[in-house]
């Protein structure tokens, strides 16, 4: 009772988050020139987020620009390149406001959520 | 040592809840669109697309102009960008957007999101589950629940104009609604001094627009207080 507890604690609010982008997605799917309802969905899930202290997962931060909240779609929205000048990496450039993502192909790079270390349950485990 | 599962937790209710809603799981409805949603993707996206200019009908030959004698042609001066107005200011005038009230749309656009609210909706209030629905705890959920793309209809205003409006919210701001209504139209009704009511598997919910003049984003934070209600 106590575990089931603690994991759905904030489950309206991930829902929440969820039909959100899902409604931003679908908004732009619909219409490509409606870029400001997408703006606006992707504005009130970060608010969201923000008020509960909620981190958005990789997979879903990772397709909205930062700077002006539109859902970056490739041909679209956004532009994908790969350059290898220094270091090889992916752009992600929006082509809304101009704003670059960069993903470096670090072989052992790892999300910080897939880390040992995030999971803070096991680690207990393992100290007692 | 209470404290530590949450993370874990809380990372795994996060996969969980986005597998959940995914959107194969929406059916073939968001992928089949309606011959109305289909024209205005149509037109947006070749609006998008194409060259303007082109598109144009050569009528009014009075503004162009083409000089023949091309012996001065000054060269073009490169000028400084002026300080102040960089990529990002201009980017943030743009980013205050509004909705046009009164511009047409076509009402089937918004259909799949309005289906998309109703999944949403019932995995949050489960109706199959349980069938003598505790009513104060989904009350409960429906204050902190997104409205948009939900079927909504104004039952009681001050505004004897607004009453008997009813539409897909495609917006929710603090002080309004923002409505598309099955005529293609787009309405913008206050929230303040109506009394809206959703219908939703047999239950009606009703929204005391008084009470909710709050920013969608904060309004999961707040805790609601009971206000003296006003008589319309």
């Amino acid at each position: 009772m106590g575990k089931d507890a603690a994991r759905y604690i904030h489950k309206e609010i991930y829902q929440r988050v969820n039909f959100l982008h899902q409604a931003a997605k679908l908004v732009l799917k619909q219409d490509p020139s409606n870029y400001g309802l997408c703006r606006y969905y992707i504005s009130t899930m970060r608010t969201v987020a923000e008020k509960h202290v909620i981190r958005i997962h990789p997979a879903i931060k990772r397709t909205y620009c930062k700077h002006c909240n539109v859902i970056l779609l490739s041909g679209q929205t956004c532009r994908i390149r790969s350059r290898s000048t220094s270091e090889p990496h992916t752009v992600v450039t929006c082509l809304l406001c101009g704003t670059i993502k960069r993903f470096m192909w670090r072989a052992s790079y790892q999300l910080w959520l897939d880390k040992p270390e995030a999971w803070l349950a096991e680690k207990g485990k393992a100290q007692t | 040592m209470d404290q530590e599962p949450s993370a874990k937790d809380l990372t795994v209710t996060n996969a969980e809840a986005y597998q959940e809603l995914s959107q194969a799981d929406l059916g073939g409805k968001a992928n089949q669109m309606s011959s109305g949603a289909r024209t205005t993707y149509v037109t947006s996206f070749l609006g998008k697309h194409l060259p303007t200019n082109r598109l144009k009908t050569d009528t009014d030959l009075s503004a162009k102009f083409e000089s023949v004698d091309c012996s001065r042609r000054r060269k073009k001066k490169r000028g400084k960008s002026k300080a102040g107005v960089g990529a990002r200011t201009k980017v943030k005038a743009k980013l205050d957007w509004k909705l046009e009230c009164g511009k047409k749309t076509s009402y089937s656009t918004y259909l799949p999101l309005k289906e998309m609210w109703t999944k949403y909706i019932e995995e949050l209030i489960q109706f199959s589950s349980s069938p003598n629905l505790n009513l104060p705890a989904a009350a409960q959920k429906m204050m902190k629940a997104d409205l948009h793309g939900c079927p909504l209809s104004v039952r009681k205003s001050k505004c004897p104009s607004y009453i008997g409006v009813s539409g897909i919210v495609i917006q929710e701001t603090r002080n309004m609604f923002v409505l598309v209504t099955p005529c293609n139209e787009i309405k913008s009704i206050p929230k303040a001094n109506s009394i809206f009511t959703i219908v939703l598997h047999d239950y009606v919910f009703t929204i005391h627009g008084n009470q909710f003049i709050v920013k969608p984003g904060d309004r999961a934070a707040k805790k609601f207080k009971t206000k003296p209600s006003l008589d319309l």
